[in-house]
């Protein structure tokens, strides 16, 4: 016969099993973060962890470029020059006080480069990569320099569509460089103020440059011999410097700047040289961590 | 020792960083004169065109010309009083010493021309008599292409210029329309030249292994002599899936205004062994034009680059037509409906093609 007396579990029981099965689990908890406390204080303050956050700017640059290519004419055009521009930098793990990296891209596009006569225009499209590491020295009075080195791929094309089997200018060259930057910071008001300049310079690498006379159907039967150089300051000379002033808000930052980009590539009894000067305006999402207390690790 | 030096870079990083940034400016950014170093006047502008022919001209040395003495010759007629448009048709007189139809000088006024290359010389064309005497103006035409079957089953195409693009599935209907034809007859009398690539593709319609197509060089610095070695380069047959012309006998048809391009494709049809050029020797225009730039912005072009043929001979000069097959196309006859050019290569190519009844009669 089956048993009819069983009686159902009380509400109260089942609350009280409940809350102790809680009451064990925070005690376990507890104990584990007790156990953890004094393995924490173990470990160095250096390792400790500490935010190393990507500081980001999205710049857009308007200036005038100044060119001679002498494979597609050997007089200069000028005109002006746009780019956007894009900088990323944050610590790097293994130094967060000492070194850091840098990623910069930049598209800077030319439509309408007058000769002197300004009867003949010239449109130019480049794009710009560079990543480097860089150590940095804090030092009194605001001041912070910086001295690395990294690489740089640059890819770019100027054309001249009036001319017949030259009408394009192509300028690729993928380089070791140096770069450095100092910078100073200063409080005006609550307002941090951070000035900036950051060069970049390729010391070692290849660049392509076609023959004095040679065409691009040349290249095209399959004739590539003396087109990739070896390329070092004597031949291929760059300078990218951007001077800024950035201003954190906080939340978000503003930087606006200068850019002197300085390029002259000799080979083959050939020139290019472009310089432009640009006036630059950027936005940092996030600001510069310069306006509140906190960890975090901005070189 | 480090803690002093350290030091003295701390205090003094900032104060020894911005004259650097100034000492680095001043060496990799001098005030370049990569430019043209002539001023935008009238014997500045005479002698930028001197100079840029003189360094990157290719055949100065090949048509033994003294540009130094020619250049001298025409300065001296510039002066204080010349216009613009009289310095424009000094330059252009000097430039039509080089005697190349690839050389132009162009201003916002005027663009100057070298013609004689085909002015002194019989037309040998009329393509009204061929359109209305030959083809019976029932012909078809695509991709720039004039096309017909001519009687005695003899295909015939006329290309009248290299200039713009042929369609590789244009040239698969014309080539299957004609592929029952016992020969063919391409004419390309008057064509003037364009794009060299469109020499891969006809000729790639005609060959079924790799040929040599010839060889081609540059200037490798502002000397006369100062030449890279001719590259030599070959044309490949089309892609098995398109349609080719193969196994018979073709005729090209040249005169005087083949130039350039028509001019190279010339060079490379004559090395093949199934081909007769008949007509007259080309006009030639054996350098890929180059185009450079005077202070005042007047462009010029000239030939800077040479094109040798599949012989190594070079082709500016005109090519001849096969041996024993030059002829020509009196401008009388032409006006009477008779194209003594054509008419020599329908002759020969009956007399050489097997009779296309033949297999009729089995």
């Amino acid at each position: 016969m089956p048993n009819h007396n069983h009686k159902p579990m009380p509400m109260k029981k089942i609350l009280t099993l409940f809350l102790s099965l809680l009451c064990i689990s925070v005690s376990l908890r507890a104990n584990d973060l007790a156990v953890d406390a004094p393995r924490r204080s173990a470990i160095p303050a250096a390792t400790e962890f500490r935010p190393r956050p990507v500081t980001g700017v999205y710049a857009l640059e308007i200036g005038r470029r100044m060119v001679v290519s002498r494979y597609l004419a050997p007089v200069e055009y000028a005109g002006t020059e746009y780019a956007v521009a894009g900088a990323w930098w944050k610590a790097m793990p293994f130094a967060p006080e000492r070194a850091m990296m840098q990623f910069d891209t930049r598209i800077s596009g030319a439509t309408t480069l007058l000769n002197p006569r300004k009867n003949t225009s010239m449109q130019g499209l480049d794009v710009e990569f560079d990543w480097n590491m860089r150590a940095w020295w804090q030092l009194p009075q605001g001041f912070r320099v910086s001295v690395g080195g990294g690489m740089e791929l640059d890819a770019g094309v100027l054309a001249l569509l009036k001319n017949s089997n030259n009408p394009a200018s192509v300028n690729v060259a993928a380089s070791l460089g140096a770069a450095a930057s100092a910078s100073w910071t200063h409080r005006f008001g609550r307002l941090p103020v951070r000035a900036d300049i950051y060069l970049r310079a390729p010391l070692l690498g290849a660049f392509y440059m076609p023959g004095y006379g040679e065409t691009y159907y040349e290249m095209l039967v399959g004739n590539h011999s003396g087109l990739v150089h070896c390329g070092w300051p004597g031949n291929h000379r760059k300078l990218d410097m951007h001077l800024t002033i950035r201003l954190d808000f906080g939340r978000t930052a503003m930087e606006v700047g200068y850019r002197y980009h300085f390029q002259r590539t000799q080979a083959n009894n050939l020139v290019q040289r472009t310089l432009s000067n640009s006036f630059t305006i950027g936005v940092i999402p996030g600001g510069l961590g310069m306006k509140r207390r906190s960890i975090q690790i901005r070189p | 020792m480090m803690t002093l030096f350290n030091n003295y870079i701390y205090r003094h990083a900032a104060s020894l960083l911005f004259p650097a940034v100034l000492a680095i400016l001043a060496v990799i950014a001098p005030a370049c004169s990569d430019d043209i170093s002539y001023p935008d006047d009238h014997l500045g502008n005479f002698d930028a065109l001197t100079e840029i022919i003189d360094t990157r001209y290719c055949f100065l040395e090949e048509k033994g010309i003294d540009w130094n003495e020619v250049s001298k010759r025409y300065r001296a007629q510039i002066t204080d009083e010349t216009t613009e448009f009289e310095l424009f048709m000094i330059c252009a007189a000097m430039l039509d010493e080089l005697k190349d139809g690839h050389v132009n000088l162009t201003s916002r006024f005027t663009t100057s021309y070298y013609r004689k290359w085909w002015t002194d010389y019989p037309q040998d064309f009329d393509l009204r008599t061929i359109q209305e005497d030959y083809l019976h103006f029932n012909y078809l035409s695509t991709s720039g292409m004039i096309y017909y079957v001519l009687p005695e089953n003899i295909g015939y195409i006329y290309y009248p210029s290299f200039s713009s693009g042929i369609s590789e599935l244009a040239l698969d209907y014309v080539l299957a329309l004609l592929s029952d034809t016992d020969s063919l007859i391409i004419d390309i009398r008057d064509n003037g030249g364009g794009l060299l690539t469109n020499i891969d593709i006809l000729v790639g319609r005609l060959i079924d292994h790799e040929i040599p197509g010839g060889s081609i060089c540059h200037k490798t610095g502002p000397g006369h002599d100062e030449f890279s070695k001719p590259y030599p380069f070959t044309y490949k047959p089309a892609e098995s899936f398109r349609i080719s012309y193969l196994g018979k006998p073709v005729v090209l048809l040249t005169n005087r205004s083949c130039y350039s391009a028509a001019n190279a494709f010339t060079a490379v049809m004559k090395s093949l062994p199934n081909v007769t050029v008949i007509g007259a020797r080309t006009g030639g225009g054996g350098g890929l034009p180059w185009t450079s730039e005077l202070p005042n912005g007047w462009s010029v072009r000239f030939s800077a680059s040479p094109l040798y043929g599949p012989d190594g001979e070079p082709t500016e000069f005109g090519i001849d037509p096969t041996p024993g097959f030059e002829c020509h196309s009196p401008a009388e006859e032409l006006a009477e409906g008779k194209d003594a050019i054509l008419d020599r290569a329908m002759e020969y190519l009956n007399a050489i093609a097997p009779p296309h009844d033949a297999d009729e009669g089995d």
